[in-house]
């Protein structure tokens, strides 16, 4: 399981994930990220699904998840598509294989310039959750 | 940090020393008046410029403008300066916008002349110049045509009938930096910026008819063709996703990279190589082609500008000329003064503005008995200005300025303060400002009320004397996403 909250942020936007394990915070932070691009779904999640195998190295799981989102954004504005459906195939702290899903679209809700590595920091709390801060330039 | 670690050096420069922190390489130096070192302190952003002074091969000082707000691993409002070639180049100190930037057109009419199709003009221009997300705008660049733009910047735009030679000249590096290299975009950051040349983009970038309302210096006036109640157009954007997807590129290659030099930074968004390595040289290059692509893109909007003029106002669109243009986010090689002699210079502005004086060759030929004109935006709805560079400026902080107003408040802040509709009904209403914008929430996300005052910003920067007030701006209608 994870959630995902927004935080304030005077110029960006601050999203904090918190999961039960590594897999649910990329999971989490995709979510989070999807609902940015494209709040409300519509009817073009009935139309054609596009797919993408994401496979990609980084050196440390803070860098990865980063990476990983990057990659995401990366693709859904050149491919003009929302990802909405994520299958983690492999993951360690510094490598993770995963297919995406989604459908085109036309429009924004918000154009994420990058998702930064700032406040970025995977890490488990002591409550035994794992949790991360992340920031996107918009 | 605490206002105690801070000393006064004048009424308008605050140093923290290298003695806060024992790995500072030079001290940290802040242009700002007295009353707005609280609110300065109030970020990280401070934090984040004592961080920068510790790169590798900066020299003199890590500096910020009156404007300063935090960024991500530079302040936003940041300038630092590092040894060519062995000191580091650190894309942090550029920003995700490469050359996010503003030019002035000028046009010869009075508020006057368009006050009857200011409506119908205001509607032209927003069909003509696509904002918003994801929208994309009519010309659709082919691989080669993209290489062509990312090696020759406003030059493609000259070639293909959408700029004149006057142009280019009143433009920052003629609006080209020859070391460009397409072959070190990625084939993603190609991709994210085919269809987004002569595009506006979202957020804080915009495109203004402004009416000229004061003259401060009526010879420097004079000199850039300014004056009261004429009608002028203020455009704001970047590298769009091109220039994005270079930046996010680079910091991943570069962090994973750094080690290898034993470089290490006090922030992951710091990452730097040395300039002169093979990493340090390929971003270099990228960021200088996605600067001519922004350079392009600026020149693009400009010819749909002259075209929605000449179709509204029914004037020849040429006569609509460049004042300047200029980048606020961007790294130059440039030649300064350190401990009296000239040194070249690896010149980082996040969020901050060239300000040449007089008499120096790297600006436009009719501007050195006034120096480069600075332009200054402010928030929707607010004033922008119009600056002149100083000796000052080059002197004291590399041939820099601020760059704008900075926010104050959050979107999310704004937005519940007011709504888009009451908002834009409240500008047309109490200023006369029309608003065309692609969705209501940009509208209240850019509230004037969000942002700092950008007067006492320019007064500021104006008082320390490294960059002179020429003229102050009022907008009459905003194009936005």
């Amino acid at each position: 399981m994870h959630r995902v909250k927004f935080l304030p942020h005077t110029a960006d936007i601050r999203m904090k994930v918190e999961a039960d394990s590594l897999e649910e915070i990329f999971k989490g932070a995709f979510e989070g990220m999807r609902k940015l691009i494209k709040r409300k779904t519509g009817a073009e999640y009935n139309s054609k699904e596009y797919a993408e195998r994401i496979d990609i190295e980084s050196g440390d799981v803070t860098t990865l998840l980063v990476d990983f989102l990057n990659k995401v954004l990366s693709l859904s504005q050149i491919n003009k598509i929302v990802y909405t459906d994520v299958e983690i195939l492999n993951l360690s702290n510094n490598r993770i294989v995963a297919d995406i899903k989604g459908c085109q679209t036309n429009s924004w809700d918000e154009d994420i310039k990058a998702v930064t590595y700032h406040e970025a920091a995977v890490l488990k709390s002591d409550n035994q959750k794992w949790e991360t801060n992340l920031i996107f330039d918009i | 940090m605490k206002k105690e670690d801070l000393k006064k050096i004048n009424d308008y420069l605050w140093e923290i020393p290298v003695s806060y922190r024992s790995d500072m390489k030079v001290p940290a130096q802040i242009f700002a008046k007295e009353a707005m070192i609280e609110t300065l302190l109030t970020d990280r952003s401070l934090d984040q410029l004592v961080n920068v002074s510790t790169l590798p091969g900066i020299v003199k000082a890590a500096m910020v403008m009156p404007d300063v707000h935090e960024g991500y691993g530079f302040p936003i409002g940041g300038v630092a300066a590092t040894e060519w070639p062995g000191g580091v180049i650190c894309p942090g100190g550029i920003g995700y916008d490469i050359n996010c930037g503003v030019r002035l057109l000028l046009t010869h009419l009075s508020h006057i002349d368009i006050a009857a199709n200011i409506e119908s003009l205001t509607r032209e221009l927003f069909s003509q110049i696509p904002t918003g997300t994801g929208r994309g705008g009519e010309i659709k660049l082919s691989n080669e045509e993209m290489d062509e733009v990312l090696k020759l910047g406003a030059k493609w735009a000259l070639q293909n009938g959408y700029a004149t030679n006057e142009d280019l000249t009143l433009i920052e590096s003629n609006g080209s930096m020859s070391n460009a290299d397409p072959s070190a975009v990625s084939q993603d950051a190609k991709k994210r910026g085919y269809d987004q040349l002569g595009t506006l983009g979202a957020g804080n970038h915009f495109l203004e008819v402004d009416r000229v309302e004061t003259i401060f210096d009526k010879t420097k006036a004079q000199v850039f063709g300014l004056y009261e109640n004429q009608i002028v157009v203020l455009i704001h954007t970047g590298s769009r996703g091109l220039g994005h997807q270079v930046a996010t590129d680079y910091l991943r290659e570069i962090m994973n990279i750094m080690p290898k030099y034993n470089i290490h930074t006090a922030d992951r968004e710091l990452a730097s190589v040395p300039f002169n390595s093979p990493e340090g040289q390929s971003y270099f290059n990228a960021m200088a082609a996605a600067a001519n692509f922004a350079w392009c893109n600026r020149q693009m909007i400009s010819f749909a500008v002259r075209h929605a003029f000449q179709k509204e106002i029914k004037i020849n669109g040429e006569d609509i000329k460049l004042l300047y243009d200029v980048a606020h986010n961007i790294a130059k090689i440039e030649e300064h003064e350190v401990n009296g002699s000239l040194k070249k210079l690896i010149v980082h502005r996040k969020g901050a503005t060239r300000a040449f004086g007089p008499l120096s060759s790297e600006i436009p030929e009719k501007y050195r008995s006034t120096g480069q004109p600075v332009l200054i935006p402010g928030s929707m709805g607010s004033a922008s200005f119009v600056l002149a560079g100083t000796d000052k400026s080059m002197m004291t902080s590399f041939g820099s300025t601020c760059h704008g107003a900075g926010r104050r408040l959050s979107r999310t802040a704004a937005k519940k303060q007011i709504g888009g509709k009451a908002l834009r009904d409240q500008l047309f209403k109490e200023q006369g400002i029309l608003v065309r914008a692609g969705s209501l929430r940009g509208i209240s996300e850019e509230a004037p009320f969000a942002y700092k005052d950008i007067d006492t910003v320019v007064d500021t920067v104006h008082e320390a004397g490294i960059a002179l007030k020429v003229a102050r701006l009022k907008p009459l209608a905003v194009i936005k996403g």
